[in-house]
C-alpha cells in the first residue's frame, strides 16, 4: 500500500458533489485528457508548478535560480516557462518572494487527508453530508483512495466519489462496494468520438459501469454528462446515454452539466494552449434544448441539469421555465 | 420566496421609502433651541427637573410633521432626515465642524445657514462651559489620554452622545400608557417624605420623570392635531379617513394603553422618537417586538378588526420609518461607526420565559417587513433556537438573509442566555434577552450600560510588544515598556509582552470608563428612565443606576485576526523555525516590507486564523480567554467590566494608526473587523471560519461577538442554498458560534458602486453589526468590505 498521495487540494462544505454539505479530496493525475478538462491541473499525477502573471513584480529571481535555463523573460516582462525544459524541482517556487510561481499538488498521507476531513464532520451532521473523491482520476492512486475510504467508513462517515472508471474491473471491484454514492461520467456513447475528445476509448467504461452497477449500493449510481457543443450534444448521443442508464439497476439519477469554461483561468497559469478556445459555455437552457425531449419519456431514474431536476421518475415531467432555466 | 405576488400596499411603501432614500441628511437643530430656552425658563431647579422642563417644552413645541401616505407619524426633529445635538451634552462637537459638517468624508450633514446662525448665537453662548463633554475632555485621565491620541484606545465615543445602547421598557409604555406610569409615579410619590433624609432628591425627580410623561402623552395629542388639521384641507376622501384614523390613534397613545395592535405599534414609535429628542444616541433597540406587539395583533385578528395584509403594511410603514432618524456624531467617531446607524436593533424568535418556543405569527411579519421595505433601519436580529424554534423559522431566516439586505443579523440564542447569565442575570429574565446595537446583550427595561463603552486596539498591542512601548506613527512612548524584543529568548517572553500591552490597553479603557460613569451621572434622562419600572420604584435616574441590572460598561476587542496572526507568525518565524531573527523582522516591519519582499513572504506564508488549524486555534483559545479574564478582573461602581468583540466600522480608523504587522498586513491598512478573518487570508472558506472563531469563548464575551460572512451570489443561486444555508446555521449554533451576518452582493457589483455612486443609491451592505447605504460610506471602508474574502466555494 503506498503510504502517500498526490493531492490537488481539498475543498470544504461544497454543495455541488453530492449529498449535503460535503469535503471534496481532488486527487491528482488521470488516465483521459479531456478537451473540454475544467482541472487542467489535475492531470498530471506528479505535483508540477504553475505561475500566477498578476502576483509577478518581474524580480527575475527565478529565472536566474533555474537550472534547466527554462525560464525567460516574455516582452511584456512577465515569465515564461518551456514546459519540455522545466523538470519540476520547484526552486522557482523557493525563491518567488511573491508567491507568483506556485505548486499543483501536495503529497499527503491518509492520516493528514482524514485530519482534514475530520474537521468538517459537525457540517456533515447537519446536511447529511460527508466526503467525495474527486480528481483528477480516483483510480491513478487506487490503493490510497481504499485506504482513505476504509477510515471513513471505520469513523461512520458517508463516502461518494466522481469517477470517470477508466481503469481494470479489479479496481472497480475494490472502491465501489465502499461508495454510498457514485458519479460515473458518461462523456459520450460513440467509441471514435470519445476517443478523439478525451484520449480514451469508452469501451473500458461502459464494461465497468455496468460491473459497478451490479456490486454498488442501491440506486447509488448517478450518471452525469457534460454536454459540449459538436461533441456530445446531438439528440442520437443523448438518447443512447439515457437508454444505456435505463439498462442499469441501480442508476438513480441522470445529470446534464453544461460546459463551462471557469478552467481557463488553469490552462493560463500552467501555460498550456486551452483546446477548446472558440467553443461557447452553456446554461441550463442550452442543455436544456438539446435534451428536454427526454422528460416526454419515462425513465427509471431522475434527471437534473447542474443541479435543477427536470425530471422525477415518480412524477415524470418537471415544469421548468425558460426563465428559471436561464437564472 | 413563498410570497412572491405583490401585495397591494407596496405601492404606499415604495413611495414612503423613495422619499427617505432621495433625502440628504441635514442638521436639525430646533431640538436644541427649544431645548436651550427649557433650561434658561427652568433656572434654579434642581438638573433633572431641569432637563425634564425643557423635554417637556420640546413635546409641547416640537415641529410634528405628518407626510404624505404615512400611517404610522412621529419624527424626533422637524426634518425628515434630521440629525439632532445634544447641547446639554456635547455642543462643542458641532462648534469645531461648523465649516467642514456638510463636507466631511464620513456622514456629512446639510448646515443650513440660518441654523449655524442660532447656533453661534444662542446656543454657544448659553452651553460654553455647561456640557459634560468639555469635563470629559479636561478629566480624561493622561495616560489614557496618550494612548487615546496614538489611536490604542478610542474612549470619546460616549462624551460625544447619550446614552443609547439600552432597551427601554416599551411593553410598559404600551400596556400602561403615560396615564399608568404616571399612576405608579404618584404611588410611589406618596410614600415620600421631604422631612426624612434622602427624599427631597427622590421627590425632585419623580417630579421630573412626571413632566417628561405629562410630555409624552402631549405630543400624542399634538399629532392627532396635525392629522385633524390636515384632514380639514385633505380633498381626497382616502387619505382623508387615513388621517382621521392617525388622529383617532394618536388621542389614545401614548397617554392610555393601547387597544389595538396599531395604536401598540404607534404607542412605541412615539416613545421612540421621544427618548431619542432626549438624548440623542445609536441603540435606542426596539427589542423583542413579536414578544409585545402578538397578543395585540392576535386579538385585533380574531375580533376582526384587521386582516393579515393590514397589519404587515402598518408594520412596513414602521420600518421605512426607522430609517428616517440619523444619528449625528462627531467625525472621529463617525469613521468609527460610519452611516448614519441608529442601530435600532429589533428582534424575533427565541423563546420565552418558560424557556419554550417564541416564535410567532409577528416574528415572520417582521422578518417579512425587511424583506417588504429593504432599507438600512431597522437592525433586525433573530434570536434563533435550535432545540426550539421551528424549521419554517430558520428557513425564513435563510430566505431572507439570501434577499442580500444584510439582515436579518442571525444570533445564536444558547450563547445570547450564556452571555446574560455571566453578566449576572437570573436564567428566567436571561431567556428574555435582546440584541442591542450592533451585537451586545440586553435587557428590555432592566439592563444599564454602555454596551459597547470603548474599543481598544489589538494591533497596538501587538505593536507595542515590538517596539517596547512605542508607537511607530508618532514615535513617542505610547505605553508601558515590556522589555526589547531582541532579547527574548523564548516564544514564552514575547506572548508575555504582548499580553501585558494589552492589559495596559484594558487598564486604560476602565480608568476612562471610570471617570466617564461619574461625569455619566449628570446625563440624566426621565424620559427614558420611567419605562424602568425600578427606576420609578427606586425613585432613581437610569445614569444613577435605577435600573434593576446595573453593570460594567462594555470594552471591546479590535482586531483579533491581527493580534494572533501577528502572534503565530513571530512564533513560527522567529521562534519555532528561525528562520529569521526578531531583529530582521523588526527591520521589515519599520520599512513597511519594502526591501524586505522575503519576509513579507514568510509573514504572508505563516499560518492565519480563520482556516482551522490547530495551532492557530489553540492561541486564540488561549488568547481570548486571557482577555476575558482580564476585563472581568475589573468593577465599577456599576458592576464587573463586560467584554465584547465588535468592531462597529472601527477598524479602518484603528488600522490607519499601526504600522506594519507581523501578520503580514502592511502599514496603516484596515484591521479585521470582529472575529472575521483578516480580509483575504481565509482560503479555506466559510466552514472553516465557523470552526476557527469557534475557538473563541463567545458566551464570556458577553457584549457580544461579530462575525462578518461575505457571500456571493452564486451561493444564493444555487438550487440547494436556501437548505444549505439553513444547515450552516444549524452548524454555527453547534459549534457555539454567537452570531453571523451575511452580505452577498458580489464584489463586482461593489467596486462598480464605488465608481458610479449615483447608480447605485439604494445599495446597501452590511458594515459590521449593522448595514448602510454603500455609497454614503467613506471610500475605505468601501474597499475595506470589497476586500473581503468572497466565498464562492460554497457554491
Amino acid at each position: 500500500m503506498s503510504e502517500k498521495a498526490v493531492i490537488l487540494r481539498i475543498e470544504r462544505i461544497s454543495l455541488n458533489d453530492g449529498k449535503g454539505m460535503r469535503t471534496v479530496v481532488f486527487f491528482k493525475g488521470c488516465h483521459l485528457h479531456c478537451a473540454w478538462c475544467s482541472t487542467p491541473e489535475s492531470q498530471k499525477l506528479p505535483r508540477e508548478v504553475y505561475y500566477k502573471k498578476e502576483r509577478c513584480r518581474s524580480c527575475g529571481a527565478c529565472i536566474l535560480r533555474c537550472p534547466e535555463q527554462a525560464l525567460a523573460f516574455t516582452a511584456d516582462g512577465k515569465v515564461v516557462r518551456d514546459q519540455k525544459k522545466c523538470r519540476n524541482c520547484f526552486r522557482c517556487v523557493d525563491v518567488c518572494n511573491f508567491r507568483a510561481q506556485q505548486i499543483y499538488g501536495r503529497e499527503m498521507t491518509v492520516e493528514e487527508v482524514m485530519k482534514e476531513i475530520r474537521k468538517d464532520e459537525i457540517f456533515y451532521f447537519f446536511s447529511d453530508g460527508g466526503v467525495t473523491l474527486s480528481g483528477g482520476d480516483v483510480f491513478c492512486q487506487t490503493d490510497f483512495a481504499e485506504a482513505l475510504l476504509d477510515e471513513c467508513i471505520d469513523s461512520g462517515i458517508d463516502t461518494c466519489a466522481e469517477l470517470d472508471l477508466y481503469t481494470e474491473p479489479e479496481n472497480v471491484k475494490r472502491i465501489i462496494p465502499k461508495l454510498d454514492m457514485v458519479y460515473a461520467d458518461l462523456k459520450c456513447m460513440s467509441p471514435t468520438m470519445h476517443k478523439k475528445w478525451t484520449g480514451g476509448s469508452n469501451g473500458k467504461i461502459l464494461a465497468n459501469l455496468k460491473l459497478a452497477d451490479e456490486i454498488c449500493k442501491k440506486n447509488a449510481i448517478h450518471v452525469r454528462v457534460p454536454v459540449v457543443e459538436g461533441v456530445n450534444d446531438n439528440r442520437d448521443n443523448i438518447l443512447a446515454t439515457a437508454e444505456f442508464c435505463a439498462g442499469l439497476k441501480n442508476c438513480a439519477e441522470l445529470e446534464f452539466l453544461p460546459y463551462h469554461r471557469l478552467g481557463i483561468h488553469a490552462y493560463r497559469q500552467l501555460q498550456r494552449p486551452y483546446p477548446l478556445e472558440d467553443r461557447k459555455p452553456m446554461n441550463r437552457f442550452d442543455v436544456y434544448e438539446r435534451m428536454g425531449f427526454l422528460c416526454d419519456r419515462e425513465w427509471p431514474f431522475d434527471i437534473r441539469i447542474s443541479g435543477m431536476e427536470v425530471y422525477s421518475r415518480e412524477a415524470g415531467k418537471v415544469d421548468v421555465t425558460e426563465e428559471e432555466l436561464k437564472a | 420566496m413563498e410570497n412572491t405576488e405583490r401585495k397591494g400596499y407596496m405601492d404606499r411603501i415604495e413611495r414612503l421609502k423613495q422619499r427617505v432614500l432621495n433625502t440628504k441628511p441635514e442638521m436639525d437643530l430646533e431640538n436644541a433651541l427649544i431645548l436651550t430656552a427649557g433650561f434658561q425658563e427652568a433656572e434654579g431647579q434642581p438638573l433633572c427637573v431641569k432637563k425634564a422642563s425643557a423635554f417637556k417644552k420640546q413635546c409641547l413645541e416640537k415641529t410634528v410633521p405628518i407626510w404624505p401616505d404615512e400611517l404610522i407619524v412621529g419624527n424626533a426633529g422637524s426634518k425628515q432626515r434630521g440629525g439632532i445635538l445634544s447641547v446639554d451634552k456635547c455642543w462643542s462637537v458641532l462648534d469645531e465642524e461648523l465649516d467642514t459638517i456638510a463636507e466631511r468624508r464620513y456622514d456629512p450633514f446639510y448646515l443650513r445657514p440660518e441654523d449655524r446662525k442660532a447656533f453661534e448665537e444662542i446656543i454657544r453662548p448659553y452651553w460654553k462651559g455647561r456640557s459634560t463633554y468639555e469635563q470629559w475632555l479636561v478629566q480624561c485621565p493622561d495616560f489614557a489620554a496618550v494612548m487615546r491620541d496614538c489611536g490604542a484606545l478610542y474612549i470619546n465615543r460616549k462624551a460625544v452622545r447619550g446614552w443609547g445602547e439600552t432597551t427601554a421598557g416599551y411593553e410598559n409604555v404600551i400596556r400602561q400608557g403615560m396615564e399608568g406610569i404616571i399612576a405608579h409615579i404618584d404611588s410611589v410619590m406618596a410614600g415620600l417624605d421631604v422631612c426624612v433624609a434622602g427624599d427631597y432628591e427622590k421627590i425632585e425627580y419623580l417630579k421630573a420623570m412626571k413632566l417628561a410623561a405629562e410630555g409624552i402623552a402631549a405630543l400624542g395629542h399634538r399629532y392627532a392635531d396635525e392629522a385633524r388639521r390636515q384632514a380639514a384641507e385633505c380633498t381626497d376622501e382616502k387619505r382623508k379617513q387615513e388621517l382621521l384614523d392617525i388622529a383617532a390613534t394618536c388621542d389614545h397613545v401614548p397617554e392610555k394603553p393601547a387597544r389595538t395592535f396599531r395604536e401598540a405599534i404607534q404607542s412605541m414609535y412615539i416613545y421612540q422618537n421621544c427618548i431619542f429628542m432626549e438624548q440623542n444616541a445609536a441603540s435606542y433597540n426596539p427589542g423583542r417586538m413579536d414578544q409585545y406587539l402578538y397578543p395585540f395583533y392576535k386579538a385585533d385578528l380574531e375580533a376582526g378588526r384587521i386582516t393579515p395584509d393590514e397589519a404587515q403594511e402598518l408594520l412596513d410603514c414602521l420600518w421605512v420609518k426607522f430609517s428616517e432618524q440619523c444619528l449625528f456624531q462627531d467625525q472621529v467617531t463617525a469613521q468609527f461607526s460610519a452611516g448614519y446607524p441608529m442601530f435600532q436593533n429589533v428582534c424575533c424568535g427565541g423563546i420565552d420565559d418558560r424557556g419554550m418556543d417564541a416564535v410567532n405569527d409577528v416574528s415572520y411579519m417582521i422578518l417579512q417587513a425587511t424583506a417588504d421595505v429593504q432599507l438600512y433601519q431597522p437592525s433586525l436580529s433573530v434570536r434563533y433556537n435550535m432545540s426550539r424554534n421551528p424549521s419554517k423559522f430558520l428557513k425564513k431566516i435563510a430566505e431572507v438573509i439570501k434577499l442580500g439586505t444584510g439582515f436579518p443579523a442571525f444570533h445564536n440564542d444558547n450563547v445570547g442566555i450564556e452571555m446574560m447569565l455571566n453578566k449576572g442575570i437570573p436564567l428566567k429574565e436571561a431567556y428574555d434577552w435582546n440584541p442591542c446595537g450592533c451585537v451586545e446583550t440586553n435587557l428590555a427595561g432592566r439592563q444599564r450600560c454602555y454596551t459597547a463603552y470603548a474599543d481598544f486596539n489589538l494591533g497596538s498591542a501587538v505593536e507595542y510588544a515590538l517596539l517596547n512601548g512605542k508607537s511607530r506613527k508618532y514615535g513617542v512612548q505610547a505605553s508601558i515598556q515590556t522589555g526589547d524584543p531582541t532579547e527574548f529568548e523564548t516564544f514564552e517572553q514575547f506572548l508575555e509582552a504582548v499580553k501585558k500591552q494589552i492589559s495596559y490597553e484594558i487598564r486604560g479603557t476602565v480608568a476612562a470608563s471610570n471617570v466617564n460613569d461619574d461625569i455619566g451621572l449628570q446625563n440624566v434622562v426621565p424620559a427614558l428612565s420611567l419605562s424602568f419600572n425600578e427606576c420609578i420604584d427606586n425613585a432613581k435616574d437610569y445614569a444613577w443606576g435605577g435600573a434593576k441590572y446595573n453593570l460594567g460598561n462594555g470594552i471591546d476587542a479590535i482586531g483579533v485576526a491581527d493580534l494572533v496572526n501577528s502572534v503565530i507568525a513571530v512564533k513560527k518565524l522567529v521562534f519555532d523555525d528561525k528562520k529569521i531573527t526578531m531583529q530582521r523582522l523588526l527591520d521589515a516591519l519599520d520599512a513597511d516590507f519594502v526591501g524586505f519582499e522575503d519576509v513579507k513572504r514568510m509573514c504572508d506564508e505563516a499560518p492565519k486564523y480563520g482556516n482551522d488549524e490547530e495551532e492557530t486555534n489553540e492561541l486564540t483559545g488561549d488568547l481570548f480567554c486571557f482577555i476575558a479574564d482580564d476585563i472581568e478582573s475589573y468593577t465599577s461602581k456599576f458592576g464587573k467590566m463586560t467584554p465584547g468583540i465588535l468592531p462597529v466600522s472601527g477598524n479602518t480608523p484603528f488600522g490607519l494608526e499601526v504600522g506594519a504587522l507581523p501578520s503580514g498586513r502592511n502599514a496603516w491598512k484596515p484591521l479585521a473587523d470582529g472575529v472575521s478573518p483578516n480580509q483575504g487570508t481565509d482560503t479555506e472558506g466559510m466552514g472553516a471560519v465557523l470552526k476557527s472563531i469557534a475557538n473563541i469563548p463567545h458566551g464570556r464575551f458577553n457584549q457580544g461577538t461579530l462575525l462578518n460572512v461575505k457571500m456571493d451570489t452564486t451561493f444564493r443561486d444555487n438550487p440547494n442554498s436556501t437548505k444549505e444555508l439553513m444547515n450552516y446555521l444549524r452548524s454555527l449554533c453547534s459549534l457555539g458560534v454567537f452570531h453571523a451576518q451575511f452580505n452577498v452582493v458580489d464584489t463586482e457589483t461593489l467596486i462598480d458602486a464605488q465608481q458610479h455612486p449615483d447608480d447605485y443609491t439604494g445599495l446597501m451592505v452590511r458594515v459590521a453589526g449593522y448595514t448602510a447605504y454603500f455609497t454614503e460610506l467613506g471610500k475605505e471602508v468601501q474597499d475595506d468590505i470589497i476586500s473581503r474574502t468572497n466565498h464562492s466555494e460554497i457554491a
